[in-house]
């Protein structure tokens, strides 16, 4: 079956996150809609507790326990994920998705050897086991550059560095060939040096196995080297999407402007962390009925207060959602 | 994992020497024996020669030093009411403390980790409410009002179990379960919090990336790391569980070590106290040692730390 050139298609996602009393209602992800196309690579960029990590959460299927996906769709590959029972979700997981979560030093069972959580996948979804196993073990190892594979495989996590354990993480993830590859801020754990290697390492593995990618970051650096595309998030809504260069060239989102006026030196690669751009995100519990960034908005108009702006197209791949937009 | 092994084997012999030293000085500190044991009459030179023939004019060191030379011989002296060996009447009681507290650690281990996991995995259901208000009462209930609660209800009302003694299985059932509530209760609370958080850890999060079964990740990769903390504190509940026998034995007159020490205590039998104390803490740290290295098996930050 081919679904053209579309690999996943995420329409007016909505995650919300119940309180404990029942009457909080988070909405973590609100009205969330985007393509990926097979080979691409999409960065979602935006301020901690913009709904990142949910809309990833979501699309996986691994929400913590008081997150609901209470409406939207998820096609991947032309099928709505939101309509799989679990047993179908768990075959796709790991086979044709996958993930590499924010901190690779928790990311694994420090109990187990490295080796025996990297079998887990292939047993399960490959079926291998013996030679062809050991085999296509070393290989994914040394597919991620691990020098000596053997012994490492029979090491424990604790006794690896962050570099290396991300690197395992990603060895994991892209094991069984997966179509899919988000990344969750693959490398805000990593000390810098360690950071531009893994996102070498990241590049070749795309190029060479053809994965579409997600990448999560705080980091317009991480996303100028990666991306095709990036989607901004603000108060779990997207508000501007555009090819990268666009974006970077031509914000037109007063919050997308903020964010690449918060960088300090937008041409150089390192660590570098959005700083606070005046105000705070406000509680996902509590939105106001307009726009959630009127508020902190340099240039907001009367309206902004009153209703939330739809989305206006600004060329053929370049959407903002701002009343500022529609009225140029 | 063999230096792991001697560095613990190094603690447990200083540990020993200090439980000596404690024994040694705290009996001493509680009375004369000479004026227990001879009539109330006696002359102070009755009382010399007693002393001088039970050791105990000499200065302390050199008595301390006799002491553990006698007991690095296996002789821990006579006792003062029996005229018998005080170690070979302690061998012959220990079995039935051991029988009891064995039990009672297997009980709880069992019923606490299996109430904590079905607790953690359904949580919020009424298991798990019926398992956090079972923990709660059964901690603040005294030992011997439960043992004396079953023993009315099981035994007097209901002709189920026996009272008293110990003729056999049927006999070890209310002691077991009365001595295992509290540590049922500690377990099952330890169980529960380690698997909350274990469930919610990101290595969980990315064994469900990987598209493994969620039967699978609990059972091998959650328990694994829930039983760390319940490991760590298994030679503290067994400490527990025998001192506890002291009082369950009274309670249902238990022929064991418990029994003897309360007996021994009332009558100032030195020698059988000693040794039944320094018998008891002896076993305690080797059991405690074994723990440790269990630890070491099960967890490869200590085994390479
Ligand atoms: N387990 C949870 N329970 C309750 N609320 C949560 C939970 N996880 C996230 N949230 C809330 O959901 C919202 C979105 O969180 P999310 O983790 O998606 O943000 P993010 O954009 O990934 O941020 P960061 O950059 O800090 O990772 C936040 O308001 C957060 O407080
Ligand atoms: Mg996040």
């Amino acid at each position: 079956m081919n679904h053209g050139d579309t690999l996943l298609q995420v329409k007016d996602l909505k995650t919300h996150i119940l309180g404990r009393d029942g009457l909080r209602v988070t909405k973590a992800v609100d009205g969330v809609s985007f393509d990926l196309k097979r080979g691409e690579t999409l960065g979602i960029i935006g301020e901690s507790g913009s709904g990142k990590t949910m809309t990833a959460l979501s699309i996986m299927r691994i929400l913590p326990e008081a997150a609901r996906v209470i409406s939207g769709e998820i096609l991947f590959n032309g099928e709505n994920l939101l309509k799989k029972g679990d047993a179908e979700m768990r075959r796709l997981r790991g086979e044709q998705m996958s993930m590499i979560l924010q901190d690779p030093m928790v990311s694994l069972d420090p109990l187990f050897t490295v080796g025996s959580q990297l079998a887990e996948p292939l047993k399960v979804h490959r079926r291998l086991s013996g030679a062809p196993l050991a085999n296509r073990m070393t290989e994914l190892m040394s597919a991620v550059s691990i020098p000596s594979p053997e012994t490492r495989l029979k090491q424990y996590p604790h006794q690896m560095s962050g570099g290396m354990l991300q690197r395992i993480v990603g060895a994991i993830a892209i094991s069984c060939d997966p179509q899919l590859l988000i990344a969750d801020e693959p490398t805000t754990a990593l000390d810098p040096t360690v950071q531009a290697q893994f996102l070498d390492l990241l590049e070749t593995l795309r190029d060479s196995k053809h994965l579409s990618v997600i990448v999560v970051t705080h980091d317009f650096g991480v996303a100028a080297r990666l991306c095709d595309r990036v989607m901004v998030m603000y108060a779990g809504r997207v508000v501007e999407m555009g090819p990268i260069r666009e974006i970077f060239d031509h914000p037109r989102h007063p919050y997308t402007k903020a964010l690449l006026a918060s960088i300090p030196d937008a041409t150089e690669l390192g660590a570098r962390r959005l700083r606070s751009i005046e105000g705070s995100p406000p509680d996902l519990a509590m939105l106001p009925p307009g726009c959630p960034f009127a508020p902190r908005c340099p240039s907001v108009l009367e309206r902004c207060h009153r209703e939330y702006p739809g989305e206006f197209r600004i060329a053929s791949e370049h959407v903002a959602s701002c009343w500022q937009v529609s009225a140029q | 994992m063999l230096r792991y092994f001697f560095s613990r084997l190094r603690l447990a012999v200083i540990t020993i020497l200090g439980v000596s030293l404690i024994v040694f000085v705290t009996s001493r500190m509680s009375g004369d024996v000479t004026l227990l044991l001879l009539p109330q009459d006696a002359s102070e030179a009755d009382i010399k020669a007693m002393q001088h023939e039970l050791g105990l004019d000499a200065p302390y060191y050199v008595q301390y030093y006799k002491f553990l030379r006698n007991v690095a011989d296996g002789d821990f002296g006579e006792s003062l009411r029996y005229r018998e060996p005080a170690f070979s009447l302690i061998m012959s009681r220990l079995p039935a403390t051991l029988e009891l507290a064995f039990s009672a650690f297997i009980l709880s281990t069992i019923v606490g980790l299996l109430m904590g996991i079905v607790s953690a995995r359904m949580r919020s259901s009424w298991i798990d409410y019926f398992s956090r208000i079972f923990s709660i009462t059964a901690q603040s209930m005294p030992s011997f009002w439960v043992g004396i609660m079953l023993i009315l209800v099981f035994a007097v009302e209901l002709h189920w179990l026996p009272t008293s003694g110990a003729q056999g299985v049927e006999y070890l059932v209310l002691p077991v379960v009365t001595l295992a509530l509290v540590p049922i209760a500690s377990t099952l609370r330890i169980t529960r919090s380690a698997m909350l958080q274990t469930l919610d850890a990101d290595y969980v999060k990315f064994l469900r990336v990987k598209g493994l079964r969620e039967q699978f990740i609990v059972w091998k990769h959650a328990l694994r790391n829930a039983l760390v903390p319940v490991i760590a504190i298994s030679g503290l509940t067994l400490g527990f569980l025998i001192g506890g026998t002291v009082i369950v034995e009274s309670v249902f007159a238990w022929p064991g070590l418990g029994n003897l020490m309360v007996e021994s205590i009332f009558t100032r039998d030195y020698p059988v106290i000693q040794a039944g104390v320094l018998v008891t803490s002896i076993f305690l740290i080797f059991l405690n040692l074994a723990v440790d290295l269990l630890f070491g098996v099960i967890d490869p930050r200590v085994r390479f730390g």
